[in-house]
């Protein structure tokens, strides 16, 4: 059990490329963070040098009060699980388990008691005296847990661990690693690409892009308060809607919101709480909103009449609980920085946006319908450094 | 996020500890057959150098000519012809065992019957030691008992017996035969294993393309082997370059300098004519021409070394 | 249309007569040989030739012995080749390993040169060691010859274990290091079980390339006390009159190693072989 502190952790190669630059994260005992980003962000790298796996160019790592840059992994009292587990081939399952406790010099007996344990935990019985050939894929990731957990180290490290199992196996081995890290109270590192992991797993939520850290927060807080346009498009799945609208002061009193050539109506509320949106009347700026508050309008006619769009349906998924629907709005769109983002559809112009509608729509692909759009819920951002209002 | 602008930058490393033990690590895991190599194939080829530049029979006569053999040597059109001699025995060989190879690799790799029985007897050649392969083929050349004098008699291609080995061109035959017989298993496992490792769809959809038997050999097999064979016939032809076992002991080089490779060329100028230092200058020279070939084959998988 | 047949998958009619004429090729001189052994000397110079001695008898493979030093020469043969072979393997091992896990300086350089020394002419090698070995009094010795084979087929080896270890992930390394192994350790206790396939079929090819070798042992040894198989059976062509029979036994005597090995470790050292090759 052990607080952690990166202080301007950075990693830079020989050909002078910037892995992770000038990452500073503070964990508290027993706290279960994950760092995620797209693929390539230098969130493994970070992690593996947290483990000592990698060497530190910049900056000091400290587990409790102990500053650890030059100590050897086994000097660290840290366990990792890999992203392709790294079980030992030619051992079976009880001695993979027991290894660092071998290696340790503690006895057979202790050992075996404790591989025991580890093993009833993850539900390994049946499979202490298999080799990992002769598992399954869930299987051997649990043994990789195994082996983590059996030392009671200062620190978990987990590199991606779920991302090699099947979907549905993932969903359950989430809530069982959360119980887990729970039970023992033991602090993490988590690191991730899957945003979901993320919002479900960790108490804060570490998005790194670029090796820099974008924002370090509890999950919602992330959600409903992103500090920046890549923090908005990345977390949330459907991803927040982005394009370009300009703020301005309606002849008759009131504020507005123009996207495209489209006007809505914003709440006195929406500029009162952001001082720093007045300055910025009449400015292009990003706006944001998620698709949760958009709306058929069909479905509730007598709903925020001044907060309406005019749009044509472009793509229409009906997942069962809601229906998505697609549709292009004449704004212009927004690259929120994320890699591994879709283009915008329709082109240059365009602004592509997603609503989550009640499963209820009637809206056909094709059809022009009114979308009611809750502009108290906007997000609003710098068009020059992105970031927030 | 944290915002407090900190008074000092914090301390760039350079190359950390950690680092520089595990690379210390590495030398020590390498360093015992480094000592083996500088001891034993450094120090010996820097001394075969040395020795090129004196005439001297390694006893007591030893006079510095300089690169006097070296100048000989590549105007003596006696060595330039065993060079030439040699660089066609090599490709000979090497393209022998490129067709059988490949062509057999290809037969092997489909579904035929009792494949393994096949694959098993078509390796054989590979577990003879050179000298069993050269006494094989010289005793089955014999004028009188040969084997093939008397095959071909029986079938009626000749009438008398044939001196196949004191025959210049039959010789040179003979030995390029050998060695294709004894050497093509190689090259045969070699495309065998790099067809396996060529995915099937490709071949599934060249066929919907169009392409018949021989248009998938032409586009999906050879440019998916392209790679390990390349690799491999530099290998070959370096080895079969400075080959010496199956010439010596079928041919001694004859008849009439014939089969005069230059590994026999430079054994008899060291070993019968006692002549080291410019036996040393030739074996220098061949050096150069299969470092050449070191070169072209870096060039071709120039990733090997990262 | 025919129906659209992937190359590797149905075989063509053509296949199988080109199979067996190719094994005819390979069998022919096989045979040949075996019958030859097989042959007393009144059947070996006959005119016109036995296809098969009419009465087949052991007694070449006997003779060979009694009428040379037969033993001696294999006896020299294993010895030499299993010394160099272990010799060459441990060393290799290590620094395959090396090569294989760790950055240092020289590397680069260390495994051009590797790649070199399979370029170096026996003849270039063969003078030098000439005047060293007599130099050192080991001329003519089953010690000479071991210092010899372990010159050329350490480089060989130690490249094919460096092919080998990076087909052993890291991450193994990594988990054996955060489970707190030294490299010593991690070495001998995790990765060093799982090399054994490769240093199975690393010996394997040293032993068959030590085996096989002529020109040193020719060179390098004279007294029938030393030498090895391979020059043993060579000279025995230098006599009055070929004893062809006695030279086939002696070439049977000779393969039969190899065919051993082959015939128990063929999958090792083909995929072993091969996968190195592909991976390249």
């Amino acid at each position: 059990m052990a607080t952690a502190r990166l202080d301007r952790i950075g990693k830079v190669y020989e050909n002078g490329f910037r892995a992770v630059d000038g990452l500073s994260l503070d964990l508290a005992d027993g706290e279960f963070l994950v760092l995620v980003g797209p693929s390539g962000c230098g969130k493994s790298t970070a992690l593996r040098m947290i483990a000592g796996l990698e060497d530190i160019s910049e900056g000091e790592l400290f587990v409790g009060d102990r500053q650890i840059n030059d100590l050897a992994p086994r000097d660290r009292d840290v366990a990792m699980v890999f992203q392709n587990y790294a079980l030992y081939p030619q051992m079976t399952v009880r001695q993979n388990v027991g290894f660092p406790l071998k290696i340790r010099g503690q006895r057979p007996h202790e050992r075996e008691r404790q591989v025991q344990r580890a093993a009833s935990i993850l539900e390994l019985m049946e499979q202490l005296g298999k080799k990992p050939g002769q598992l399954s894929g869930g299987q051997r990731q649990r043994v990789a847990m195994g082996r983590a957990i059996v030392r009671k180290p200062s620190l978990f490290l987990m590199d991606e661990p779920l991302s090699n199992l099947d979907a549905k196996l993932r969903v359950q081995m989430r809530a069982d690693i959360a119980g887990i890290q729970k039970d023992l109270g033991v602090t993490t590192f988590y690191v991730t690409h899957d945003q979901i992991e993320a919002m479900t797993m960790g108490h804060r939520v570490a998005v790194i892009k670029n090796g820099v850290l974008q924002q370090v927060a509890p999950p919602e807080e992330l959600y409903a308060r992103p500090d920046n346009v890549f923090v908005a498009a990345f977390i949330g799945s459907p991803s927040m809607n982005l394009c370009e609208g300009t703020l301005y002061r309606a002849t008759a009193g009131g504020w507005r919101i123009a996207l495209g050539d489209q006007s809505l109506a914003v709440p006195d509320t929406v500029i009162d709480t952001r001082p720093a949106l007045a300055a910025r009347v009449d400015q292009p700026l990003v706006v944001g909103f998620r698709p949760e508050h958009l709306e058929d309008a069909a479905l509730a006619p007598d709903d925020l009449l001044d907060q309406r769009l005019s749009v044509t349906v472009a793509v229409r998924e009906a997942l069962g609980a809601e229906t998505l629907v697609h549709f292009p709005i004449d704004a212009s769109p927004v690259d929120s920085g994320d890699p591994d983002a879709l283009d915008a559809l329709g082109g240059r112009e365009s602004s592509r946006c997603t609503g989550r509608f009640a499963a209820s729509t009637r809206a056909r692909v094709g059809d022009r319908i009114e979308v009611t759009l809750d502009t108290s819920q906007l997000h609003f951002f710098d068009r020059q450094t992105h970031l927030a209002i | 996020m944290s915002d407090a602008s900190p008074p000092l930058p914090p301390p760039a490393r350079k190359r950390s500890p950690a680092a520089a033990a595990r690379s210390r690590t590495g030398f020590a895991f390498v360093s015992p057959a480094m000592l083996v190599m500088a001891l034993l194939v450094v120090y010996p080829l820097a001394y075969g150098i040395y020795i090129s530049l004196f005439r001297t029979n390694l006893l007591n006569r030893w006079d510095f000519v300089g690169l006097t053999f070296f100048v000989q040597s590549l105007s003596d059109p006696g060595f330039l012809r065993s060079l030439f001699i040699t660089a066609l025995y090599a490709i000979l060989v090497v393209g022998g065992h490129l067709i059988v190879g490949v062509a057999l690799a290809v037969v092997l790799a489909t579904q035929i019957r009792m494949r393994l029985l096949f694959r098993a007897i078509l390796i054989l050649p590979w577990l003879f030691p050179e000298v069993v392969v050269a006494l094989i083929f010289r005793w089955i050349f014999d004028p009188i008992f040969g084997l093939l004098n008397h095959l071909l008699r029986s079938v009626g291609l000749i009438s008398t017996q044939v001196a196949w080995l004191d025959d210049p061109t039959w010789a040179f035959v003979a030995v390029v035969g050998a060695a294709i017989w004894k050497g093509y298993p190689l090259v045969m496992l070699l495309a065998l294993a790099g067809l396996q490792s060529i995915p099937r769809d490709r071949y599934e959809a060249a066929a919907l393309d169009g392409a018949g038997r021989f248009g998938q050999f032409r586009y999906v097999s050879l440019p998916g082997l392209a790679p390990i064979l390349g690799v491999a016939v530099i290998l070959e032809f370096v080895w079969w370059f400075k080959h010496f076992t199956i010439v010596w002991l079928m041919t001694k080089g004859g008849p009439v300098d014939a089969t005069n490779v230059v590994s026999i060329d430079i054994y008899r100028t060291a070993f019968q004519s006692f002549d080291f230092g410019r036996a040393s200058a030739m074996a220098v020279i061949v050096l150069f021409i299969c470092i050449a070939f070191a070169i072209a084959y870096r060039r071709m998988v120039p990733d090997e070394q990262a | 249309m025919s129906k659209p047949s992937a190359a590797i998958g149905g075989a063509h009619p053509l296949f199988y007569p080109l199979l067996l004429v190719a094994c005819a090729i390979v069998l022919l001189p096989v045979f040949w040989m075996l019958s030859t052994a097989l042959k007393d000397e009144t059947e070996l110079f006959r005119d016109p030739l036995l296809l098969w001695p009419e009465k087949p008898t052991l007694a070449a493979f006997r003779s060979v012995f009694e009428d040379y030093p037969f033993a001696a020469y294999i006896r020299n043969s294993l010895v030499v080749v299993v010394c160099a072979t272990a010799i060459s393997l441990t060393f290799s091992t290590l620094a395959g390993y090396g090569l294989s896990r760790f950055r240092f300086g020289g590397r680069g350089a260390f495994l051009a040169f590797l790649l070199l020394s399979q370029m170096f002419p026996s003849v270039m090698l063969i003078i030098p060691y000439f005047k060293i070995l007599k130099s050192a009094g080991l001329l003519d010795s089953r010690l000479g010859l071991i210092v010899t084979y372990v010159s050329f087929t350490i480089p060989f080896c130690t490249w094919m274990m460096y092919g080998y270890f990076r087909s052993i992930p890291v991450e193994l390394d990594e988990a054996a290091a955060i489970d707190g192994c030294g490299s010593v350790r991690t070495f001998f206790t995790v990765i060093l079980p799982l090399a054994l396939p490769g240093m199975v079929a690393t010996a394997v090819y040293a032993f068959i390339t030590g085996w096989n070798e002529y020109l040193f042992a020719l060179i390098l040894t004279n007294s029938e006390e030393q030498k090895t198989l391979p020059v043993g059976i060579g000279q025995l062509i230098g006599q009055y009159r070929i004893e062809w029979n006695e030279l086939m036994a002696a070439s049977i005597y000779s393969t039969i190693p190899l065919m051993v090995f082959f015939l128990f470790l063929q999958r090792y050292l083909i995929s072993s072989l091969t996968a190195g090759a592909v991976k390249s």
